[in-house]
C-alpha cells in the first residue's frame, strides 16, 4: 500500500468510528454484527481498527462498513458509508 | 439481630443458660487479656530488634573506622564478635517465644469458635427466652432468592414477609420504573396498588420522592401530610402511615420503591423502619439479579442470531464461489452490492440465494 493509500485507509477508519457513533452502536454490538456478516478479525483488531489503526485488511474493513450501513437501514437513517 | 439484643444480656436468659453464658464471658475476658499481653510482648520484641539493629550498625562503623586508622585490636574485635553471636542467639530465642505465643493465640481462637458453635447448637439454650421465631415467609423468601425463583415470585414473598413482620402493617406494594413509567409490579391489596397509582398520577407523594433519590420516605398520615397536599383528597390516604423505600439507583430503569401502608390510625416505629429497609434491600437484590439474567439471555440470543446469520452468509458465499469461480472476498462484495442496490440486509440476500439458488432481483 502506498503512503497515500495508507493515509486514505487511516481516514476511512476514523470515518468508520464516527459512523459507528452516529449509528449508536457500541463497539461490542458492531463486533457482533461483523461476526454475523462473516468477519474473521478478532475483537481486539476491530477495536484497534475503529480507533484509527488500520490493522484489518480492506475486505474486512468493508464488512465493518456493511455492519454499520445495516444498522442505518434498521433505524431508517438515509446515511450510508462508502466502501473501500 | 435487633440492635438492643446485646443490651438484654444475661438477664434475658434462663438460669442454666445464664450460668453457661457467664462462664463464656469470663473466658472471653481472660482471653482478651492474654491477647493484650501478647500484643505488648510483640511490641517489646520489635523495639528490641530495632535496638539491636542499631547496635550492630554502630559496631560495624567502629570496626571500620578503627581499621581505617590502623588501630586494630584483636581482643576488642573478638569481644564484639562474641556479643554479636550472643545477640543473634537471643534473637533466635525471642523468635521461638513469639512462635509459642502465636500457637497459644491460635488455640484461644479455636476455643472461641468452639464456644460460639456450642452457643448456637440445637442443644444450646435459646438466645432470648420467649422471643418470636422468624416468620415462615422469611424462610420462603430466603429459599426463593437462593433458588433463582422468578422475579414476580420473589417480590410477592418480600411483600408477604413485610406484612408478616412489620407491626401494624396493613398492606404493602412494590412499584417499578418500566420504560420510563412508574408502575405497580406487586401488591398485597388492591387498595394499596391504588394508592401507589394515585401518587404517580398526581406526581406527588412519598413513593415518588423515595424513587427520585430520597431513598426512605416516612409519613404518619399520607392524606394529611403538608408535603403532599394533593393526596388529601385521595380515598384511603387519610390516617394511614406509610414508609417508602427506594429500590435500586435513584430514578433509573429497573429501580422503584417498596411502600408499606399501616392500618388506619396506626404508625410505624424504628423497628418497623429497620425491617422494611432490610426487606427492601432483599427486593433490590432480586431486581438486580433479574436484570443480570435478562442481560445474559439477551446476549446469548444475540450471539445465536449472529452465528446463524454467519452460517447463511457462509453458505451463500460458497455457492457464489463455486458458481462463478470467484474468491470469498469477491463473493461477499457481490452480496453487499446487491444488498445496497435492493436495500436489504446481506443475510436476507444470502438466505434467498441459498433457497432459490439465484440472487434476488
Amino acid at each position: 500500500m502506498t503512503a497515500v493509500e495508507s493515509g486514505r485507509f487511516h481516514l476511512a477508519c476514523l470515518a468508520l468510528e464516527q459512523a459507528r457513533i452516529r449509528a449508536e452502536l457500541t463497539v461490542g454490538a458492531l463486533f457482533l454484527r461483523y461476526i454475523g456478516l462473516g468477519g474473521v478479525g478478532s475483537a481486539r483488531q476491530v477495536v484497534d481498527h475503529c480507533s484509527g489503526d488500520p490493522v484489518l485488511p480492506v475486505s474486512q474493513h468493508n464488512v465493518l462498513v456493511q455492519a454499520v450501513n445495516e444498522r442505518f437501514l434498521e433505524v431508517g437513517a438515509p446515511e450510508r458509508m462508502a466502501f473501500l | 439481630m435487633p440492635e438492643d439484643w446485646d443490651d438484654d444480656g444475661p438477664a434475658a436468659f434462663g438460669d442454666s443458660a445464664g450460668g453457661g453464658r457467664a462462664r463464656g464471658s469470663d473466658a472471653d475476658v481472660r482471653e482478651a487479656e492474654a491477647d493484650a499481653r501478647e500484643a505488648a510482648a510483640d511490641r517489646r520484641e520489635l523495639r528490641i530488634d530495632a535496638r539491636e539493629l542499631v547496635l550492630d550498625r554502630w559496631e560495624q562503623e567502629i570496626a571500620a573506622r578503627a581499621a581505617a586508622l590502623g588501630l586494630t585490636d584483636d581482643a576488642a574485635d573478638q569481644r564484639r564478635a562474641q556479643r554479636r553471636v550472643e545477640r543473634v542467639a537471643d534473637g533466635h530465642a525471642r523468635r521461638d517465644q513469639a512462635e509459642v505465643r502465636r500457637e497459644a493465640a491460635i488455640e484461644r481462637d479455636i476455643r472461641r469458635v468452639e464456644r460460639g458453635s456450642r452457643d448456637r447448637s440445637p442443644g444450646a439454650p435459646a438466645p432470648e427466652a420467649g422471643s418470636d421465631p422468624l416468620p415462615d415467609s422469611f424462610l420462603q423468601l430466603a429459599g426463593a432468592l437462593t433458588g433463582g425463583a422468578a422475579l414476580t415470585d420473589v417480590l410477592g414473598l418480600v411483600l408477604a414477609a413485610v406484612v408478616d413482620s412489620v407491626p401494624d402493617c396493613d398492606a404493602a406494594s412494590i412499584a417499578l420504573i418500566t420504560q420510563g413509567r412508574v408502575e405497580v409490579a406487586a401488591t398485597t391489596a388492591p387498595w394499596a396498588a391504588h394508592l401507589d397509582e394515585r401518587q404517580v398520577e398526581l406526581a406527588s407523594g412519598p413513593l415518588l420522592s423515595a424513587i427520585a433519590g430520597d431513598r426512605v420516605m416516612v409519613t404518619a398520615d399520607l392524606g394529611g401530610d403538608e408535603r403532599w397536599p394533593a393526596l388529601a383528597a385521595v380515598d384511603g390516604a387519610r390516617r394511614r402511615a406509610t414508609m417508602s423505600f427506594a429500590l435500586g439507583s435513584a430514578g433509573h430503569e429497573g429501580g422503584g420503591a417498596l411502600t408499606v401502608y399501616s392500618r388506619p390510625g396506626c404508625w410505624f416505629g424504628p423497628e418497623a423502619a429497620t425491617t422494611g429497609q432490610f426487606l427492601a434491600a432483599l427486593a433490590a437484590v432480586a431486581l438486580a439479579r433479574s436484570s443480570e439474567r435478562l442481560t445474559h439471555e439477551a446476549q446469548a440470543q444475540a450471539w445465536q442470531s449472529a452465528l446463524a446469520s454467519r452460517d447463511a452468509i457462509g453458505q451463500a458465499k460458497g455457492m457464489l464461489m463455486e458458481q462463478r469461480s470467484i474468491s470469498a472476498d469477491e463473493a461477499f462484495d457481490l452480496l453487499r452490492v446487491t444488498s445496497q442496490r435492493l436495500n436489504l440486509k446481506v443475510k436476507d440476500i444470502a438466505v434467498h440465494l441459498v433457497e432459490h439458488r439465484q440472487m434476488p432481483r
